[in-house]
């Protein structure tokens, strides 16, 4: 039985892994770098150790320090959480190796599915469908034309290493296709020291479906539902939601049967995601499986109400799932939208700075995954995703009114932040039809700017009022602004609220 | 208090007051009175004819953060703290509630733009309050120790 568990990663989702263990009663020990010495995901720890300074290879990624500090401080367990080292099968092997419980799936899963050729093949195998495409090469231009040609253009081609867009190219006719292939080859090369690219049928206005899958040492394999992630900016995923809108339970029932196949065709372990491209015609294809619990994964805990992060511990510690994951149930409608640090108005850069006030929303059916605290530094080091929210409802309309409401209560003063372009979104007729792709903002929102407000008169006062009334300069008053309050009166939500954070 | 901001490039002056629970605006529409309750340090309550509006402010250094009806605006302090008496620059009536502590001009006075017309106490600080333009004094419609209540026509002027 676990006992006591690392977690190798820094922000909300370290909050997240605490509040299970402490449910559990297992002992989770917290780690950071310098400058997230007073970050929130620290202080809600009983035990956190220092790994270096704050570039990610001397501290979250440092696999030495890492391993060090579970030893001494008598950890008998990793969780990776996502992103950083969570699908590194090395350092897997190397917590296996050192008698630690690595919670995630075995490394030779995460290998089966690091490339996209080799995942291609076994999917291939499978018989879970992939895009139509070609084999790996990383000179013969010609031979990857014709194939091309054969499967009609416009085609994708893609580096086998590939990922977050590098080395691929979209090509619409067969003139272009050799240039292309030759500048997708040599940024594959540059940026993942490896040239092998392949071609893949373009699939037109996509939506990104996901399915959240599980699987024990007792052989059993489910699969909890989709994720719609369509709705992305950069390969960066901003609003998921399950169910799907529009989804059949034909089509659930097919695609969850695919991802339970691709994850059986790796001997799969733990919690995993298999995402797949759905055409205009619900043809799905596979697209890559995610071998570490999701970002995303709250709205599958609130439509199924299992603890996903419990669950991979029940599958660590070698236990049999539970019934209630065998035969999970999907009720109501889930809907998660992440805040970012990043300016709307400058092209959404990155931004970073201290947090100077934070007035998280709650209520019923609102949940908030945040790493966000007044008196916090931003850093430009990590990863800009601040905060979760994450709305449930009865039904679609509600858990995305839900959403609307709470949006436009969320207070985040010191940074700028995305939460008006999620409103954007969310205001869309096309987003409350349902109408998804993975193009949606580039044709519904594809210029968006934040509207230039002009500061009302409720605001010229408030303005003055912290220097008529004397409040003292500084976060330390503002830092106090984090701890539950009492309820404005303005506010339904917060006058009925129950449930706040997770 | 006066303060002048900068928002971007657009300059922007604020001019209030607060009396306990009440802040007064000064604005081209005339003064502008709020019902005001701190909720949380940073967080206030501004009420007006039954609308309420949640305002939450953050300072740091001269840059101040203010969000307000779900929008967030950033500006700047340009000028810094001014003298508290030099209130809302030109009125004739009283801006807040309080009481004439001084007269300093009679009927028939010639008066000058920015002359200052009567001492007002209110909140245990004294405001001066200055003609708005040049004029001759027709009547003064108060008397030394009288509470005067905000909006209260004080002064009168010829065209």
């Amino acid at each position: 039985m676990i006992q006591k568990v690392l977690i190798a990663n820094r922000g909300e989702i370290v909050i997240r892994i605490l509040k299970t263990l402490k449910d559990r009663g297992v002992k989770g020990v917290a780690v950071y770098s310098e400058p997230d010495l007073k970050a929130p995901h620290v202080s809600a720890a009983d035990e956190a150790y220092p790994l270096g300074s704050a570039a990610p290879a001397e501290s979250y990624l440092n696999q030495d320090k890492l391993i060090a500090i579970a030893r001494e401080s008598g950890c008998d367990a990793v969780h990776p959480g996502y992103g950083f080292l969570s699908e590194n099968a090395d350092f897997a092997r190397r917590c296996q190796a050192e008698g630690l419980i690595w919670i995630g799936p075995p490394p030779a899963a995460i290998d089966a599915m690091g490339t996209k050729l080799e995942a291609r093949k076994i999917m291939i195998d499978a018989d879970v469908p992939v895009v139509p495409g070609t084999e790996g090469t990383s000179d013969d231009y010609e031979g990857l034309r014709k194939s091309a040609e054969a499967m009609g253009f416009p085609v994708l081609i893609k580096a086998t290493a590939g990922g977050g867009g590098k080395g691929m190219r979209i090509v619409n006719n067969p003139e272009e296709f050799k240039l292309y292939a030759a500048a997708a080859s040599s940024e594959a090369e540059k940026a993942f020291g490896n040239p092998i690219i392949y071609v893949e049928k373009y699939i037109e206005r996509p939506r990104h479906i996901e399915f959240q899958i599980f699987a024990d040492d007792h052989g059993n394999f489910v699969h909890l539902f989709e994720r719609e992630c369509s709705i992305q900016r950069r390969h960066q995923k901003i609003i998921e939601e399950t169910p799907s809108p529009g989804f059949t339970p034909e089509l659930r029932e097919r695609m969850g049967q695919a991802a339970v196949a691709a994850a059986r065709a790796v001997d799969y372990r733990g919690a995993g995601t298999v995402e797949f491209l759905l055409d205009q015609d619900r043809n799905f294809y596979f697209l890559e499986m995610n071998t570490r619990l999701q970002v995303e994964h709250p709205i599958t805990e609130e439509v199924t109400h299992l603890d996903l992060v419990r669950l991979q511990g029940e599958v660590a510690n070698g236990f049999a799932l539970p019934k209630s994951a065998l035969n999970p149930v999907q009720q109501g409608h889930a809907i998660e939208c992440r805040v970012y640090a990043e300016d709307p108005s400058m092209n959404f850069l990155p931004t970073s700075g201290e947090v100077l006030h934070v007035l998280h929303p709650r209520g019923p059916g609102v949940r908030v995954d945040s790493a966000l605290k007044a008196g916090f530094e931003v850093s430009i080091h990590y990863d800009p995703m601040l905060c979760k929210i994450i709305t449930t409802g009865r039904d679609r309309e509600e858990a995305v009114g839900r959403m609307r409401a709470v949006l436009s209560e969320f207070v985040v003063l010191g940074i700028s932040t995305n939460i008006l372009h999620l409103q954007a979104i969310l205001d869309t007729e096309a987003f409350w039809r349902g109408d998804l792709s993975t193009h949606f903002l580039q044709e519904h929102l594809p210029d968006w700017q934040p509207e230039h407000v002009e500061l009302p008169d409720e605001g010229k006062a408030g303005l003055l009022l912290p220097d008529l009334v004397g409040v003292p300069d500084g976060t330390s008053v503002h830092s106090r602004a984090g701890r539950p309050g009492p309820c404005p009166p303005f506010s339904g939500w917060r006058r009925l609220s129950w449930k706040e954070g997770y | 208090m006066d303060r002048t901001f900068k928002r971007g490039q657009e300059i922007l002056n604020v001019s209030a007051y607060h009396d306990e629970d009440r802040i007064t605006l000064a604005t081209e529409d005339g003064a502008k009175e709020f019902l005001w309750e701190q909720l949380n340090p940073g967080e206030y309550l501004l009420k007006s004819n039954g609308l309420q509006h949640l305002v939450v402010v953050a300072r740091k250094g001269k840059d101040r953060w203010i969000w307000v009806d779900g929008h967030i605006h950033v500006l700047k302090v340009v000028s810094g703290r001014t003298p508290v008496k030099s209130e809302v620059e030109g009125s004739l009536t009283a801006p807040m509630n309080g009481v004439v502590l001084k007269l300093l001009v009679k009927p028939g006075d010639e008066v000058k733009k920015k002359q200052p017309l009567l001492m007002l106490e209110a909140m245990k600080m004294q405001h001066e309050i200055f003609s708005p333009r040049d004029g001759l004094v027709r009547t003064v419609n108060c008397q030394e120790g009288n509470q005067v209540e905000s909006g209260a026509a004080l002064v009168e002027l010829e065209e």
